[in-house]
């Protein structure tokens, strides 16, 4: 065991985090308002990814800059599905709520993997390049801008959520609908604005991943994954429990990356995921 | 010896003492009234006494053995059988099968089940209704659907919990006929109750819990002049107006 | 119908129909399998494939290590397929809904991977079931597909009659209950845990049937093509469709979709395109929104079966 090898693998891991956390956030806000787990999560962040990708490779648009074009088109997306979708299934049998989301999360998928074909693409880079050396560790500046950017919009998410007259709006909503209901808040309203965000985050997020990671159709499913086992962790419906679960998972499968074999990182995952929901449903930081 | 008894449970969730040191006998065939004001204990209690939760202390002892602890479905075999207070019938199964739900505690041939469970119907008064999906019943029916049931576990004990809320005055007097003749089959009640025309004319003896605690037990003209009863439910006007 | 069905064969010699007709009674039988645990007792699992799994590795495992025959891998298969089920299910089985089946789904994945890097098994390569001349023993047969063909209804059949029987049954009744309310039922005095186990057992043995046929069928195996999540979702939307919680929804479900995926593969294009796995997902949602009690919704009224 190196010191510094051990400190870049935690470093990697708290960066990573970082973007899993900003994906969490998103699931756990469209979760924690009206209790419907949002299966295709992971491919919302996808479809960022895929924006950023084909605004570079037509346009030669940096991500960076594609960053608000995909957070606004994803925005728009969430609050078609939930137009379309959610609200025909908000009332019925927990069976068809999981089908719905899951089937769109297969659609969407195979849909990018029929027209954008399976193969993996990468953006490569106009200017942000290279890395700093912090003393023996190399922290990439890719990785370390799409770091800041997940930071500062999950900020941003917090900031909305509990700063402002529309974020009170949701929390009540989301606490008790009848309630806030009877207080005049438009719960359609609400829920559509949660799709929104959510969305919106998750494509972000992705946009930001799209710097310096594998651009696939499949990369929802991971992601998604993650962003389960965040809010699980965290407690769903709350943002901070969420930004504090997706660093703890980055760190966790950067450790097991590296301390045993880095194909095994997804397995540690899921065991985690499990561990949480027999032993702490509620979250590290969740009530019951 | 009585069939019921309930010393010292308390139950407590979290910071909340829900139930506090309440005891009470109920001798078989009885009918218990349970009142108090809202957020008194009472559907807490009724859930300990089902198994729902574990009580915090005290003991449950039914037919001279101990049921505190149990779960729901093995207490319910040892005959004891309660109704919701929010109805919970099975909404895609027709009325006859929520009740043979109940009736095949006591056998596994679909026949028998069906028969006793078309009995109990009868009972009920709901004959009529038997091929019909639960969910297409009014509320006031589908309570007698869950009363059905309950009684399809042939018990020995029937918790009731606010049966009688948001029935019509005739419809109420028609289920207090209908728990009177219950009695006189020698099934033992315990009756929560918000409607006082209702569970003091029935009740033998009544319970008052306020805030947790049991505050008063006697026969029910005892109660109605009782001045801690009447200051609990006063004392909710009170509140209320501030 | 049964008629119908056993004279077939005869009637569509070539083996494209045969094979077609094989597919549905096994996508069926594993349909109905589901049924039992997500649609009669309302636990959705998103994890069958693993029992079809253990089935077919099962199957496929005793003749390559030990020279058994395929029959007592079958058995065999049943008999570890119904462990797992239980250990997955008695601790996953405490949790509500939505919980549940986001668990089967990482355990099937967990499984997946597992027998991805399990080398007495294969890893990924996978098993090649040891080819041999026509034979009832170690049922294969090169040169028809009757066999199969009459096999596989036979396991349509049974999982038909099966689930008929539970629906008449107290067990049918009870699971019913847990699935509409489960703490009304425990008042009534249904163990809620030992019934659903019992679902889950019976829902994995008769998967795991299904998957040591299926191995004696392609007589090669590995992890993508027995443990993959697609095959645990696949088995959900055939139930689904048809109409889940009924007796005859995954059979409907199955003879409509099963014919439509081999069609569109064959004339639109390869498996690798993803297309058929569109339509899947577009009839999930579209189902989903539209017709939640499947094909059979709109001809039952009120609930299910």
């Amino acid at each position: 065991m190196f010191l510094p090898e051990l400190a870049q693998s935690l470093l990697s891991g708290v960066l990573m985090g970082l973007i899993f956390a900003l994906v969490a956030v998103g699931l756990t806000l469209i979760w924690g308002i009206m209790d419907i787990v949002n299966f295709a999560h992971g491919d919302f962040l996808m479809t960022g990814m895929y924006l950023s990708f084909w605004m570079y490779s037509l346009w030669g648009i940096d991500p960076l800059l594609s960053l608000p074009v995909s957070g606004i088109f994803l925005f728009f997306l969430g609050v078609v599905v939930y137009q379309l979708i959610i609200r025909r299934i908000l009332g019925a049998p927990m069976l068809i709520q999981i089908f719905a989301t899951f089937g769109l999360m297969i659609l969407m998928r195979y849909v990018a993997f029929y027209f954008f074909t399976p193969n993996y693409r990468t953006i490569q880079h106009t200017f942000l390049s290279g890395s700093i050396d912090l003393g023996g560790i190399y922290l990439p500046v890719p990785q370390l801008a799409a770091a800041a950017g997940a930071f500062l919009t999950t900020g941003a998410v917090y900031v909305l959520i509990h700063r402002t007259r529309i974020g009170g709006a949701l929390q009540a909503t989301a606490e008790d609908r009848e309630a806030a209901a009877l207080m005049g808040i438009d719960t359609d309203r609400m829920f559509t604005l949660a799709w929104g965000i959510g969305a919106a985050t998750a494509g972000i997020a992705g946009s930001l991943l799209s710097i310096f990671f594998y651009i696939f159709p499949e990369v929802g499913g991971i992601f998604g994954l993650i962003a389960f086992v965040a809010v699980t962790l965290g407690g769903f419906g709350n943002v901070a429990g969420a930004f504090v679960a997706g660093i703890l998972i980055g760190v966790i499968e950067a450790l097991a990356g590296h301390f045993y074999d880095p194909a095994l990182k997804t397995v540690f995952v899921y065991a985690l995921f499990l561990g949480v929901l027999f032993f702490r449903p509620q979250g590290l930081l969740g009530v019951k | 010896m009585s069939l019921l008894s309930i010393s010292g449970v308390a139950k407590r969730f979290g910071g909340l003492l829900a139930n506090d040191d309440i005891s009470f006998e109920v001798g078989e065939g009885e009918i218990i009234g349970l009142i108090g004001p809202n957020g008194a204990g009472k559907t807490t209690l009724f859930s300990c006494i089902a198994g729902y939760f574990p009580v915090t202390s005290g003991t449950i002892v039914f037919d001279g053995k101990r049921i505190s602890g149990l779960p729901p479905e093995a207490i319910c075999r040892r005959g004891i059988a309660r109704t919701f207070q929010i109805v919970r019938v099975f909404k895609e199964m027709s009325v006859l099968e929520n009740v043979m739900v109940g009736a095949f505690l006591s056998t596994s041939s679909r026949r028998e089940a069906e028969a006793h469970a078309r009995a109990v119907l009868g009972r009920v008064g709901l004959s009529g209704k038997a091929e019909s999906f639960a969910r297409s019943l009014t509320v006031s029916e589908q309570k007698r659907v869950q009363l059905a049931r309950a009684l399809a576990t042939r018990p020995r004990l029937l918790l009731l919990d606010e049966v009688m809320a948001g029935l019509t005055p005739q419809e109420i007097s028609e289920a207090v006929s209908l728990v009177r003749t219950f009695r006189e089959d020698g099934l033992t009640m315990i009756v929560v109750e918000h409607v006082m025309e209702a569970v003091m004319p029935i009740s033998d003896r009544v319970v008052v819990l306020d805030y947790g605690k049991k505050i008063a037990e006697g026969a029910p003209g005892e109660i109605v002049r009782d001045e801690r009863v009447i200051e609990a439910y006063l004392g909710v006007k009170h509140r209320a107006s501030h | 119908m049964l008629a119908a069905a056993v004279a077939y064969p005869f009637v569509f010699r070539k083996p494209f129909p045969q094979d077609l007709a094989i597919k549905i009674f096994l996508f069926g039988g594993l349909a109905s399998a589901w049924n039992v645990l997500g649609g009669f007792t309302g636990q959705v699992s998103l994890g069958n494939a693993i029992f079809f799994g253990v089935g077919a590795y099962a199957t496929a495992v005793v003749q390559t290590h030990w020279g058994w025959t395929p029959w007592v891998g079958m058995v065999l298969g049943m008999g570890v397929a119904c462990g797992v089920a239980f250990v997955i299910g008695y601790p996953c089985f405490r949790l509500k809904g939505h919980y549940f089946a986001m668990a089967t789904l990482a355990i099937g994945e967990v499984f997946s991977t597992l027998f991805m890097n399990w080398q007495w098994v294969g890893g990924a390569v996978g098993v090649y079931i040891p080819l041999r001349d026509d034979t009832w023993k170690y049922f294969q047969f090169g040169t028809t597909k009757l066999p199969y063909y009459y096999v596989t209804l036979a396991f349509l059949v049974l999982a038909l009659l099966i689930s008929e029987g539970i629906l008449r049954s107290r067990m049918g009744y009870y699971f019913r209950a847990i699935r509409e309310d489960q703490d009304a039922a425990r008042s009534l005095g249904v163990s809620a845990r030992g019934y659903k186990l019992s679902a889950i057992g019976i829902s994995a043995m008769i998967t795991s049937l299904g998957g040591g046929l299926y191995a004696q069928y392609v007589l090669f195996i590995d992890p993508p093509s027995v443990f993959p999540m697609m095959l645990s979702i696949q088995v959900v939307l055939l139930a689904v469709l048809g109409g889940v919680g009924t007796l005859w929804g995954p059979v409907l479900g199955t003879v409509i979709l099963i014919p439509l995926s081999e069609f569109t593969r064959i004339y639109i294009g390869g498996t690798g395109s993803g297309l058929d796995l569109i339509a899947y997902g577009f009839l999930i949602v579209l189902v989903s929104v539209v017709q939640p009690r499947g094909i059979l919704g709109f001809f039952r009224k009120g609930g299910n079966a």
